[in-house]
């Protein structure tokens, strides 16, 4: 039986839009939109802070916020300069030189500053549970402490995760935390099964942003809400839209197909998918498109039957006829090859009225195109 | 996981032009199955014959290249569209069925003994011609198992390849698809093709997940285009393949740029810079 997931999202946007150079106005509204959700912190690296002119002061910025360091003492003295109070610490475990002497010394600095400390090992997965369970000692010192399991080559598959992430969360003495990457796709299936295994916090970006990728927060929080049924159903009300919003804010455009939030994910073209909606969206929709704040779209094109071009006709007060439709559906199949894509309402218009003028379609007499009057 | 024993079936010019608003022209889809067979993709989803005549210019001539690649059409199991597919010139025949009972009430509005009676039928036709069949178990995630398990014994006994397990609406996750295959898999006389959709992100993991439980085959397409939020994508499978688990499906790395390119301009529409292996800065980040 699957546990029941309670966690909580490290977003890994803002800090892709800092690299990008967005401007600190834009930054600060992509945060507002961003806690919205159930978030955790908000990973900032160093080196991308240096330019900006947010006040951390405000809008509980300072309580959200946490700079990724270097195990430099300079590093964690500036990060402390700037105000953070979250620091998390960047390691990359070598077996050939177990020393963590300059770890140590790091984590003990950023401990005089920061009210959290976490231990980022960065390539984690590259190593099995026990040559990791070394760090119990060094991070068992505090509660506020976290350990975070980084897959930063992107070499974890979902079961290995679950596997590894569920023993050395049993072994550690502290909070654990997955931050997936995403070279190969797998990040969200890999946070999910992190979830699964009982870790209570994910890295994750929107659409997956970031280099290299992340897992998507909005497949993370789909997900566990819509598939699995943990969580509330009306998280992802305005998802979509909040998404665009904070992707726009960095000069991002959502790929149409994005899975969760893409604009064209309900778009229905091929004859039998569309007679499928039209008898119960169910058919061919793992959920309602409102669920996620987007729209459900009929598509004229290349595959459509006879049935998507009564309905488009019918909603425009007029019945097509089995022949006429059928004339029209080679007519909109030969056209929508040639030129490689939909048919725009208005080609399908023309068509029809170039039918009807041949005396080929029904007699349509008087019947004007709906649009007529508001444009 | 195994290392041998895997494959997979590319359905780009299939459910991948099944993308709204997609159409590819004949010479883009001479130029994919070229660049698929020469990567070594053994198994084509080349089209639909039922579309029209059109269409079925165009899939003649892609039967006519000179390929080692089983070209497979796709159809309805409805005996006009076999017909159409066999006089097409296919010999290796997909039929496709609903078996779950929300398909089967909502929009076939039959009951299953329709569903196994039907699949017989059209499964001799095929039979009758001398050609192969594939059976494709549409909304197979969805269905009572038990009853897949009846439709998948009507298959096999009357002499199908294999059957296509369709996560329809991309409603699996890859645990829960570890554990339907694992159940399957040893119960079900025939090879089982997964076919997975992405509407949750987890396509790639989930066609995975069906190669560590038993499955031997898989359905993809490049760059992952398919219906609303697209297919498993025949990259990320193929490159997940080698580089986490050390399996070699035949299908050469090298070949699979080429064959992207071809399909982006084909589809002609952004690909997102942060998409896995072929967005522009994930290059970056590799090297």
């Amino acid at each position: 039986m699957r546990e029941r997931p309670v966690y909580s999202i490290v977003d890994q946007t803002v800090d892709e839009a800092l690299r990008k150079g967005t401007a600190s106005a834009d930054v600060e509204a992509m945060i507002l939109l961003l806690k919205k959700y159930p978030l955790d912190a908000i990973d900032i690296s160093l080196p991308h802070w240096r330019d900006v002119r947010i006040r951390m002061d405000q809008n509980g910025l300072q309580s959200l916020l946490r700079c990724t360091v270097r195990p430099l003492i300079g590093d964690i003295e500036e990060a402390g300069s700037f105000g953070f109070k979250r620091i998390s610490v960047l390691w990359s475990h070598q077996p050939e030189n177990a020393s963590l002497v300059e770890l140590s010394a790091a984590l003990t600095a950023a401990r005089g500053i920061a009210r959290e400390v976490c231990l980022s090992l960065v390539n984690a997965s590259c190593f099995g549970v026990e040559e990791l369970l070394q760090y119990q000692a060094i991070i068992n010192y505090r509660d506020q402490d976290r350990f975070i399991y980084n897959d930063q080559d992107s070499i974890l598959e979902p079961f290995r995760a679950y596997r590894d992430l569920h023993t050395l969360q049993q072994a550690m003495p502290c909070p654990l935390e997955f931050h997936g990457h995403n070279k190969l796709g797998l990040a969200t299936a890999n946070t999910l099964a992190a979830i699964r295994a009982g870790i209570g916090y994910a890295g994750a970006a929107v659409a997956g942003v970031g280099l290299p990728g992340h897992a998507a927060l909005e497949e993370v929080l789909m997900t566990t809400t819509l598939l699995w049924k943990q969580g509330n159903p009306s998280l992802g009300r305005s998802l979509a839209h909040d998404a665009e919003q904070v992707l726009a804010r960095m000069g991002i455009e959502v790929a149409a197909d994005k899975a969760i939030i893409g604009s064209c994910v309900f778009d229905h073209e091929s004859g039998i998918h569309v007679d499928g909606i039209k008898k119960n969206p169910a058919l061919y929709e793992a959920y309602q498109p409102e669920a996620v704040g987007l729209s459900r779209n009929t598509i004229i094109g290349k595959h459509s039957g006879t049935g998507a071009l009564k309905q488009k006709f019918l909603h425009w007060h007029i019945a097509l006829g089995q022949g006429e439709a059928l004339q029209l559906l080679e007519q909109v199949r030969e056209i929508a090859t040639s030129q490689k894509g939909a048919v725009s309402d208005q080609q399908l218009w023309q068509l029809y009225q170039c039918n009807r003028a041949r005396g080929l379609g029904v007699d349509a007499a008087a019947v004007e195109h709906p649009e007529r009057g508001r444009r | 996981m195994r290392t041998s024993g895997i494959h997979l079936v590319d359905t780009t010019l299939r459910d991948g032009e099944q993308r709204a608003g997609v159409a590819f022209s004949a010479e883009e889809k001479q130029e994919i199955v070229l660049a698929l067979d020469r990567g070594g993709v053994a198994w084509i989803e080349a089209g639909i014959p039922a579309m029209g005549e059109q269409e079925r210019d165009v899939l003649r001539s892609l039967l006519s290249l000179p390929i080692r690649a089983a070209l497979i059409a796709w159809n309805r199991a409805v005996e006009k569209d076999v017909l159409a597919s066999l006089a097409c010139g296919f010999t290796c025949i997909h039929v496709s069925l609903p078996v779950s009972d929300l398909h089967i009430k909502h929009k076939l509005k039959k009951d299953r003994a329709w569903v196994l009676a039907q699949l017989a039928a059209m499964l001799q036709l095929i039979k009758s011609h001398g050609c192969s069949a594939i059976v494709g178990a549409e909304d197979a995630s969805r269905a009572d198992q038990e009853f897949l398990l009846q439709y998948a014994e009507v298959a096999a006994q009357h002499g199908a390849l294999r059957l296509r397990y369709a996560d329809t609406v991309g409603c699996l996750d890859p645990f829960m698809t570890f554990d339907r295959i694992t159940h399957l898999a040893p119960r079900c006389s025939l090879p089982i093709e997964f076919h997975g959709h992405n509407d949750f992100g987890l396509a790639t993991a989930n066609t995975l997940a069906v190669f560590q439980a038993g499955g031997s085959y898989a359905s993809v397409t490049s760059t992952g285009i398919g219906e609303r939020a697209g297919n498993a994508s025949l990259e990320e499978v193929v490159t997940s393949l080698a580089v986490i688990h050390g399996v070699h499906t035949g299908i050469a790395l090298g070949a699979l740029p080429h064959l992207t390119n071809l399909v982006r301009a084909a589809i002609n529409r952004p690909v997102s810079p942060y998409k896995p292996l072929l967005g522009s800065l994930c290059y970056v980040a590799q090297k």
